[in-house]
């Protein structure tokens, strides 16, 4: 019987020495929020620190912002824009005109008288402006190369360029000023017609008469010279010169002047490229205002100077230089070009502070000390933009997505300040997984399943008085291996979404704005995926014996499966994932963010958007939890263009 | 189990704080390591459960530590049992009189024990005093030597051969019943 008895220790150990027991799910789950609390700890001061750095940049950015207006002109060398500043002084005619104009006012009133007289000349000089500006827009938005130049080079260049082109034109000039008297008397009569029409717009004759003050300066002292009998020489350069200051007046007269031109076709063809000009003056003279404002005050200087201009041009001798110059400013620059490039900003109401402080700085002698001037300024505002962004997105937990966004962007601008804006974007998001209750374990029994005899024994066994009969004890080892199969489920992967918020902007500096609106999200819901965790084989034992009479043969051993037996489900149970995903989803938020404008065209966009998401919750988690996280944006974008307002006006 | 490869590219990125891939690490090991557990506290879910917690989030913690030198399921047996032991050390009381210990039959029918299931099997374990359950449980399952057993339960080295030799004779009397 020895043999048959077996140490207590090992009998223990061979049988519960391979002893597995699978958890509850939650334990899992316990351990999943003790473990989050430990990550949480780790990763909050990740996203404190990524938020700290994108404000200290836009702080920075700004207070860039706020230093380089603050900087004062005199201060800085060579500033990019002006001409004046890469002369010497003495030499230079934009000196001469950024010196003198505390002189307007006088000069205002002493011409004054002379205007009737010499209306019909005005068509001349003022055609002279108006493509001196024409050519001056281009240079300026081109990035100033031709400012860099000497600019009587520059211009007499043009000249030359100039004669035959327009030979017509001077002949017409040349005629004097009968001929060209009776042609436009009929024109002023048409225009001032228009004119009275426009008047009862008030609104963008009101501002446009604000804006161009530059412009105006400019002709003020190219008059004033002559009037005072300055060397004809000078007639010419300081005509040239025109071509420096910024051309506002002169292109939003172009802007205005379109308009009428559009109404007005006959006269168009009838004064060739001058109508524009005849038009304004003919604007001035219908409503001369008090000559104790300001603003009237350089409106009536304009008209004067321009007109005194024309009396000596054509009332004097034509020196040779004048002859040059007025051949050489009649030459035509495209409408369109100008257009394109400062159009349809000039008749916003609120764009008067803008301009103002472009105003003032032409007054204050300054029209480029170091600011953006006024070309620059309303050539950074124009109706409508258009651009793409691309950027990550990150959530404020650990359960958020990760997201790549790529989007383009159309901007409509209401003023100067404010803007509306759509941003529609494909999002790529991915979830890290998140595991959900409901683990499910399964066995599953190999076909190796055998049994081998292992020992005999008799066992007698008392029948009747005296009588003994013995059984024959059979013993069989059983052995069958098996695999453990545990089915878990868990959220996450990957999915597109795509977004569409309208957006109001608000423009806090040239280069920094504001925005935030609704936000419109549709997109497929995060996935649930069942994952498959095969452990094995796993050997199982067991005995069983048999019994039977010493003359009986030996009996069937008993069925494997009645020895061998598992706890819990054969995988033949399974019956397919105990979760399924939604379809897809359409969700409201909102979205707030910043915008700065560096390089021109680069933009470098922060923002935060959250939207609502019905909640779904499968295997004790809300699958949609992350659809409604706060996430936190940085995008790189890139202006591909601005269209003016006449573009959508045809 | 997973192979080599497998293995390393799971314990990365669970040191890496994967959730899915500890969620994988605890689906493979934890029947195992809740099997050791069920040893020492059959009868005690609640507590048998809060020892594995406490030994996952353990083997989470300290997972940058393995060195891939030895086998990974005996590093995580070993921080199990000893999880076990540091909640078996404020829950059990030793009786610290020295008893006499005597010769003892270690011997019972295999049979008898193989007629038990796992079940059966664990509930007579189960019936044992703890200290005697912790002792038996080190001695046999984990090959504790006596002097290892006394270090890890705070007792002296005679008190864990006493302990084992009760337990034996309990556990043979439970089984010839």
């Amino acid at each position: 019987m020895e043999n048959h008895r077996k140490n207590i220790d090992d009998l223990f150990k061979g049988k519960l020495g391979s002893y597995t027991e699978v958890p509850p799910p939650a334990v899992w789950d316990a351990l999943e929020k003790r473990l989050d609390g430990k990550q949480k700890r780790r990763g909050f001061p990740w996203y404190w620190s990524f938020l700290l750095v994108s404000f200290i940049v836009l702080l920075g950015g700004v207070v860039w912002e706020m230093t380089n207006k603050q900087g004062t002109a005199p201060a800085m060398p060579a500033s990019e824009n002006t001409a004046a500043k890469n002369e010497p002084a003495i030499h230079s005619d934009s000196n001469i005109h950024a010196t003198e104009p505390v002189q307007v006012n006088e000069k205002t009133n002493s011409n004054e008288s002379s205007a009737d007289n010499n209306i019909n000349n005005k068509r001349t000089n003022l055609k002279i402006h108006h493509d001196i500006a024409q050519t001056n827009i281009t240079n300026t938005d081109q990035n100033d190369d031709a400012k860099n130049l000497p600019p009587n080079t520059d211009n007499k260049y043009a000249n030359k360029e100039s004669v035959t082109s327009n030979s017509s034109i001077n002949d017409a000039n040349n005629k004097g000023p009968k001929a060209g008297s009776e042609k436009l008397n009929n024109e002023n009569a048409v225009l001032e017609n228009i004119l009275t029409k426009k008047e009862e717009q008030k609104t963008p004759e009101t501002n446009i008469e604000h804006i161009p003050l530059r412009g105006i300066e400019a002709k003020k002292t190219t008059p004033k010279n002559i009037y005072h009998g300055s060397a004809p020489k000078y007639v010419a350069k300081e005509a040239a010169y025109e071509t420096q200051p910024i051309p506002t007046e002169n292109d939003i007269e172009h802007l205005e002047l379109n308009k009428i031109e559009a109404r007005q076709t006959a006269i168009k063809n009838t004064i060739n490229s001058t109508p524009r000009y005849v038009a304004k003056e003919a604007a001035h003279e219908t409503n001369p205002g008090p000559i104790g404002n300001d603003i009237e005050h350089v409106e009536l200087s304009k008209i004067d100077t321009k007109e005194t201009s024309i009396k000596n041009t054509f009332s004097s001798p034509p020196a040779p230089y004048v002859a040059k110059e007025a051949v050489h400013e009649t030459k035509e620059i495209p409408a369109e070009k100008v257009e394109t490039q400062i159009a349809g900003t000039f008749k916003e109401d609120n764009a008067v502070s803008l301009k103002d402080n472009a105003i003032n700085n032409s007054v204050n002698g300054n029209g480029n000390n170091g600011k953006p001037d006024t070309a620059s300024i309303l050539s950074n505002f124009s109706r409508y933009e258009e651009g793409i962004k691309a950027g990550y997105e990150q959530g404020f937990s650990n359960n958020a997505s990760k997201k790549f966004v790529f989007s383009t962007y159309v901007q409509y601008s209401l003023n100067p300040k404010f803007a509306i804006m759509l941003q529609p974007a494909l999002k790529v998001s991915n979830i890290g997984n998140t595991p959900l209750n409901g683990t499910q374990s399964f066995y599953k029994k190999n076909t190796d399943g055998s049994y081998v005899f292992a020992d005999s024994t008799p066992v007698y066994v008392i029948v009747g008085q005296g009588i003994v009969d013995t059984l024959w004890k059979r013993d069989y080892n059983y052995s069958q291996t098996h695999d453990s199969i545990a089915k878990s489920y868990a959220t996450g992967g990957t999915y597109v979404e795509v977004e569409l918020p309208l957006l109001l902007k608000y423009n806090i500096s040239s280069k920094l704005s504001v925005y935030g609106g609704v936000n419109i999200t549709y997109g497929k819901m995060v996935g649930i995926t069942e994952n498959t965790y095969t452990s094995g084989p796993i050997l199982k034992t067991g005995s069983s014996p048999t019994l039977a009479n010493i003359h009986q043969s030996a009996p069937q051993p008993t069925s494997i499966d009645s020895v061998i037996t598992y706890s819990g489900n054969p995988i033949s149970s399974y019956s397919g994932p105990l979760y399924s995903t939604q379809g897809y989803l359409l969700r409201f938020g909102y979205m707030l963010g910043f915008s700065y404008e560096f390089r021109k065209r680069w933009l470098f966009d922060v923002l935060i958007q959250q939207s609502t998401a019905k909640s779904y919750v499968q295997g004790g988690y809300d699958i949609n939890n992350p659809l409604t996280l706060p996430y936190f944006r940085l995008t790189l974008g890139y202006k591909l263009g601005n269209y003016p307002i006449h573009l959508f006006k045809q | 189990m997973p192979g080599h490869n497998e293995l390393s590219v799971l314990i990365n990125d669970c040191i890496a704080q994967s959730r899915s891939a500890q969620k994988k690490l605890y689906d493979l090991y934890s029947p195992a390591a809740y099997g050791i557990i069920k040893r020492y506290m059959y009868g005690n879910d609640a507590g048998a459960q809060e020892v594995l917690n406490d030994s996952f989030f353990k083997i989470f913690m300290k997972l940058g530590q393995y060195s891939f030198q030895g086998a990974f399921e005996g590093w995580i047996r070993r921080i199990v049992v000893n999880t076990i032991m540091d909640h078996l050390r404020k829950n059990i009381k030793h009786e610290h009189s020295q008893k006499e210990i005597g010769p003892e039959d270690a011997y019972v029918s295999s049979e008898s024990v193989e007629r038990m299931s796992y079940k059966e099997l664990l509930g007579i374990v189960q019936t044992l005093p703890d200290s005697q359950r912790a002792v038996f449980n080190l001695f046999v399952f984990e090959n504790y030597s006596h002097k290892e057993i006394a270090t890890v339960l705070d007792m002296n080295e005679n008190n864990s051969r006493w302990y084992l030799n009760d337990a034996r004779r309990r556990l043979k009397e439970k089984i010839n019943l």
